[in-house]
């Protein structure tokens, strides 16, 4: 297969990856097309490596990562109110502190790993999340930044970013509960 | 009973835990909790599991549709 047609494969899933992160179509158009520009200025350095989507991706992650820096202060999100996230939470557990519903152990989730459609599910309950969270989550967990990094960009305070992101993981830790796991069992 | 946490506060501690390098006094206490609460352990399980499920999230062959 060329890397004209390989890269055409990728388009979609890149592009949707990009747009989830920057929440803005026609930059994530553009980044995709600059990531694809640079595999293409420069074939060599792709050589020899083992999977043309994991090595577009981390280009990909990178030119994200410029657009947001570039955006500095500009893209301030609103920190969630903290009151509202704690009775979001506080409706999980009793007032002891015990779960309403103890989670129950997960089946084999080695086994989903394997499988593309537990993928799909992942994705479809990333993208439920609600913005805010979605888009602090990503940048934690899919781009990989370090927590202090994402306050200073997001100009939001430590607290509120661990906040956010304890119940950006409940949420989706509930989803995939439901969606998957008990779907399965 | 100051030193007992509960499992809401053990929840927030094993997110916190996924960012932050915790003191080595809470990290006993956290797993003190483990030793004595099973559920905490599974949801502790599965918040490192989804930690590895994103990792692989973009190394996923576009689905066929």
């Amino acid at each position: 297969m060329s890397i004209e047609s390989e890269l055409a494969a990728l388009h979609q899933p890149l592009l949707r990856f990009a747009k989830l992160q920057l929440r803005n179509d026609s930059i994530a158009e553009d980044v995709v097309s600059e990531t694809f520009l640079a595999i293409l200025e420069k074939p060599d350095n792709f050589e020899g490596r083992s999977s043309l989507r994991t090595y577009a991706t981390g280009i990909l992650k990178f030119k994200i990562i410029d657009v947001i820096r570039a955006r500095g202060r500009e893209v301030h999100i609103e920190p969630l109110d903290d009151q509202s996230m704690d009775d979001a939470l506080d409706a999980l557990f009793i007032s002891d502190g015990h779960w309403q519903e103890p989670p129950a152990p997960w089946q084999h989730p080695e086994r989903a790993l394997e499988q593309a459609q537990f993928f799909d599910t992942l994705q479809v309950c990333v993208d439920r999340l609600p913005p805010k969270l979605g888009r602090i989550f990503m940048m934690r967990e899919w781009l990989e930044h370090e927590v202090d990094d994402i306050c200073v960009e997001l100009g939001i305070t430590s607290n509120n970013c661990g906040v956010m992101l304890y119940r950006a993981r409940m949420q989706l830790r509930e989803c995939l509960d439901i969606s998957w796991f008990k779907e399965k069992a | 009973m100051s030193n007992e946490l509960n499992c809401k506060e053990v929840s927030r501690l094993i997110s916190d835990g996924q960012d932050r390098d915790m003191p080595p006094k809470e990290r006993a206490r956290l797993r003190l909790h483990f030793v004595i609460c099973e559920t905490c352990r599974h949801v502790n399980d599965q918040f490192n599991f989804i930690r590895e499920a994103m990792k692989k999230l973009d190394r996923q062959e576009p689905p066929e549709r």
